[in-house]
């Protein structure tokens, strides 16, 4: 029987020498036939022992991780730090109001529980002096979208002796005083019409303003009386409303009724125009007074330029221009946020400027404006006796409150916005570029560079289309993220386009950027938000520029899988956005859709979360999605 | 031959246990908000789908490292891989879906790859797998065959 088996193995053996001749061959067929003769070889007692079956059992497994790994490896170091870090920055809101004294201010801010429903708005206040911070109020919503809070709250400020805090929540219909020191709020009333301005004529008396009447809230016998009527006031109509109600004195105040400015005193007969433009010159105005000085500060914006003007009420002098702003570029910077200092001489506005990055001008006299540290993002600030406060970056962190005392020039960060400090996230700064459309007309661009670059690689660049109210570039988590992880990010600035100009230029700022950056132009991603998918399923179903992914969080619509070839879809919804039925029920049937076409679609549906939902939670698990959303997509190209 | 057979057997176990790994890993470590499609026959999310094949791998790679006999493992791996392959073959000439890319987005991540590259690989693996248990199941049969049973 053996012999007749290794007569069949030589007779194999020699008719597939006969068909496969050649020396490499008939040295792999001795050696063959030597292992097949090998009876009593150690591979065969190999095979048979347990030892050796558990390492071929715990090998596969541990190769399958080092590939994974191996995969792995090209990712930037710290990711899923830098995910978080950026993923806690809370947003601020408003502005810091310190108090009369400077020792303790409120601010607006973002807050999380860390959970999906509990994410609200909260405004704190916070002692200057050791940073104990309490919970003055909270807003419950759905979004850190900081318009959400300016349609609900309003904030008035201190009472003079500093012991109430006055804002209205809401939808600014109910107006509230906090009490310092008892820490208790109190309802003073619930209005029909949104208030529109207040201020503080006593420590016991706050008047208010709904556009369309004065009134006033007493406390007497340690009750809050009101509302009252003592300040007559000119009947407004249309846009003729009452705005910005200041105290020019604990019995007068003063507003502006489109460009005239108003006084009334309490219980007089009838309110006087103080101020109004010289005739014939259409203007816009904003003004600013100081209890106790005898001078109203205006700022007024007319078509050519901008001008500061001292205006004294209830004297033969009406006004004293003194200084004379010219007007830029439309988006260029604007000044807002007038304020005047008790000393008399001083006064601040921002340079608001639509680009997001405003700039504060501070002067302690008429002469000239004194220097600031802040050379990065600034949303908005306070002064008080010369304390400066800003909602703010210096260089490139997120933004945070910083108190600058602007006699001594010492500067102090005072609120962190980040719950984990920054180490290895950085915030990288914008770049604003200016292209020429296509069609003609000027297009506003704003490039972020990336933070790092992967070693051997020339970064890849995201093309950003976001939502509809986020038009311009702000602070933006997902272009941080992305520029972190090492790609650039680019936004269009949209504001003066129609949505279906939004594709055609952002062509055309790509094309621009071509010559300009150095990117992997077959590295090239989409990033859409809600109202930006349209334009970024143009985008990607044209045949124009090839791109190897998009990222679709709330899209409005997803791409049509025809157009497609090989590009990589990540779509992340909340499953009670209506746009995508019950519990994403169509992106569902778009995802099986695609699979069936051979397209990888990443379909993320968050439960109990809409379309306008930005929670911190949710947004720190979609920025991880991003991150490995693009690690995988690179990688699969390189 | 028989020495053959068994690493072949071997192979085809550390092959389906390293794929195994990678299903597991590459689906089941996934976020929980994941939609993952659902396959074109039954209507089922083809995690549950990678699910069962995660565990027919295991069981398989077992039956192939622990059972003496090579008849039953290398039949098994046959008919494994002559699913995947036949079901290949039949979704491309219905054109009921385009392949298994689709479906397969875990795994091509896990390895940082392109559906299409993972597929690919399944689709020769599967070959490898068809190929080498027919001819292990024929010299198994011819072998005995010889011996006259």
């Amino acid at each position: 029987m053996d012999a007749r088996k290794d007569f069949s193995r030589c007779e194999w053996f020699n008719a597939t020498t006969a068909v496969l001749a050649g020396p490499f061959l008939k040295q792999l067929k001795s050696k063959l036939a030597d292992s097949l003769n090998f009876e009593s070889s150690m591979l065969s007692n190999q095979f048979n022992s347990i030892s050796y079956r558990v390492i071929l059992i715990v090998v596969p497994p541990v190769i399958a991780i080092i590939l994974h790994a191996l995969a792995t490896s090209s990712h930037i170091p710290h990711e899923s730090q830098i995910v978080n870090e950026l993923g806690s920055v809370l947003t601020f809101a408003g502005r810091p109001i310190p108090n009369h004294a400077v020792d303790k201010f409120i601010f607006l801010r973002y807050r999380t529980l860390g959970t999906r429903t509990n994410d609200t708005w909260a405004m704190y206040i916070q002692r200057i002096s050791d940073g104990a911070r309490a919970t003055v109020d909270i807003f419950t919503t759905d979004t850190w979208r900081e318009s959400w809070l300016y349609e609900q709250v309003r904030t008035f400020g201190w009472s003079p002796d500093d012991r109430y805090f006055s804002y209205c929540r809401n939808e600014m219909k109910e107006l509230v005083v906090y009490d310092i020191s008892a820490e208790r709020l109190t309802v003073l009333g619930h209005m029909n019409e949104s208030l529109t301005s207040g201020a503080w004529l006593t420590p016991e008396v706050f008047a208010c303003s709904d556009g369309k009447q004065v009134i006033t809230f007493e406390k007497s016998e340690s009750r809050w009386r009101g509302p009252t009527r003592n300040f007559p006031f000119e009947a407004a109509y249309g846009t003729n409303l009452i705005e910005n109600l200041q105290a020019y004195s604990s019995n007068t105040l003063l507003w502006q009724q489109n460009a005239a400015i108003w006084s009334s005193t309490r219980n007089a007969t009838r309110s006087v125009e103080v101020w109004q433009p010289p005739a014939g010159n259409q203007m816009d105005i904003s003004f600013a007074c100081s209890m106790g000085l005898s001078n109203v500060l205006i700022l007024a914006e007319t078509k050519e330029n901008y001008f500061l003007a001292d205006c004294y009420p209830g004297t033969a002098f009406k006004w004293n221009v003194f200084s004379i702003i010219p007007r830029l570029h439309p988006a260029a910077y604007k000044p807002t946020l007038l304020r005047q200092f008790p000393s008399g001489s001083g006064y601040s506005y921002l340079n608001e400027s639509d680009f997001g990055l405003n700039y504060p001008m501070v002067f302690l006299n008429r002469d000239r404006a004194i220097d600031l540290p802040w050379r990065g993002e600034i949303k908005s600030y306070e002064i008080r006796n010369n304390q400066l406060f800003v909602i703010g970056a210096i260089s490139n962190e997120p933004v945070g409150i910083w108190q600058y005392d602007c006699s001594t020039k010492r500067l102090k960060a005072v609120v962190s916005s980040t719950d984990i400090p920054f180490h290895y996230a950085t915030s990288q700064s914008p770049i604003c570029g200016t292209v020429t459309k296509r069609s003609g007309g000027v297009l506003n661009y704003y490039l972020l560079p990336p933070a790092r670059v992967k070693p051997h690689c020339v970064p890849p660049l995201v093309v950003g289309i976001l939502g509809n109210k986020e038009k311009s570039y702000y602070w933006d988590r997902y272009a941080q993220t992305i520029v972190n992880w090492g790609a650039y990010f680019v936004t269009v600035d949209r504001r003066d386009s129609l949505s279906a100009e939004w594709a055609e230029d952002t062509l055309s700022v790509y094309y621009a950027l071509q010559n300009k950056v150095y990117f992997d132009s077959n590295n090239l991603f989409l990033l859409a938000i809600s109202s930006g998918a349209d334009a970024v399923c143009q985008l990607l179903e044209s045949e124009h520029v090839q791109w190897r992914g998009a990222m679709f969080l709330s899209p409005t619509t997803l791409p049509e899988f025809g157009k497609l070839e090989k590009q990589r879809i990540l779509v992340d919804i909340g499953s009670l956005d209506e746009t995508w039925g019950e519990g994403g029920f169509r992106a569902k049937e778009y995802c099986n859709e695609a699979a069936k076409a051979g397209l990888n679609v990443t379909l993320l549906v968050r439960p109990g979360v809409g379309h306008n939902c930005r929670l911190l939670s949710v947004e720190r698990q979609r920025l991880h999605e991003l991150v490995a959303f693009l690690d995988s997509a690179t990688q699969a190209y390189h | 031959m028989g020495k053959l057979i068994q690493i072949f057997t071997c192979s085809c176990g550390a092959i389906l246990l390293f794929n195994a790994t990678a299903i597991y890993f590459g689906n089941f470590w996934s976020t929980q908000d994941l939609v993952s499609p659902k396959d074109p026959f039954f209507q089922i999310p083809a995690t549950k789908i990678w699910c069962f094949v995660c565990v027919a791998e295991v069981t398989l790679a077992a039956v192939c490292f622990f059972y003496q006999n090579p008849t039953l493992p290398n039949s098994c791996i046959m008919i494994y891989s002559a699913n995947f392959l036949g079901l290949r073959l039949y979704l491309s000439a219905t054109g009921l879906c385009v392949g298994f890319k689709g479906y397969m987005g875990g795994l091509a991540a896990f390895f940082g790859m392109t559906g299409s590259q993972i597929e690919t690989g399944w689709i020769l693996e599967c070959v490898y797998f068809f190929i080498g248990a027919c001819g292990s199941l024929w010299w198994d049969r011819r072998k005995r065959l010889l011996k006259g049973f």
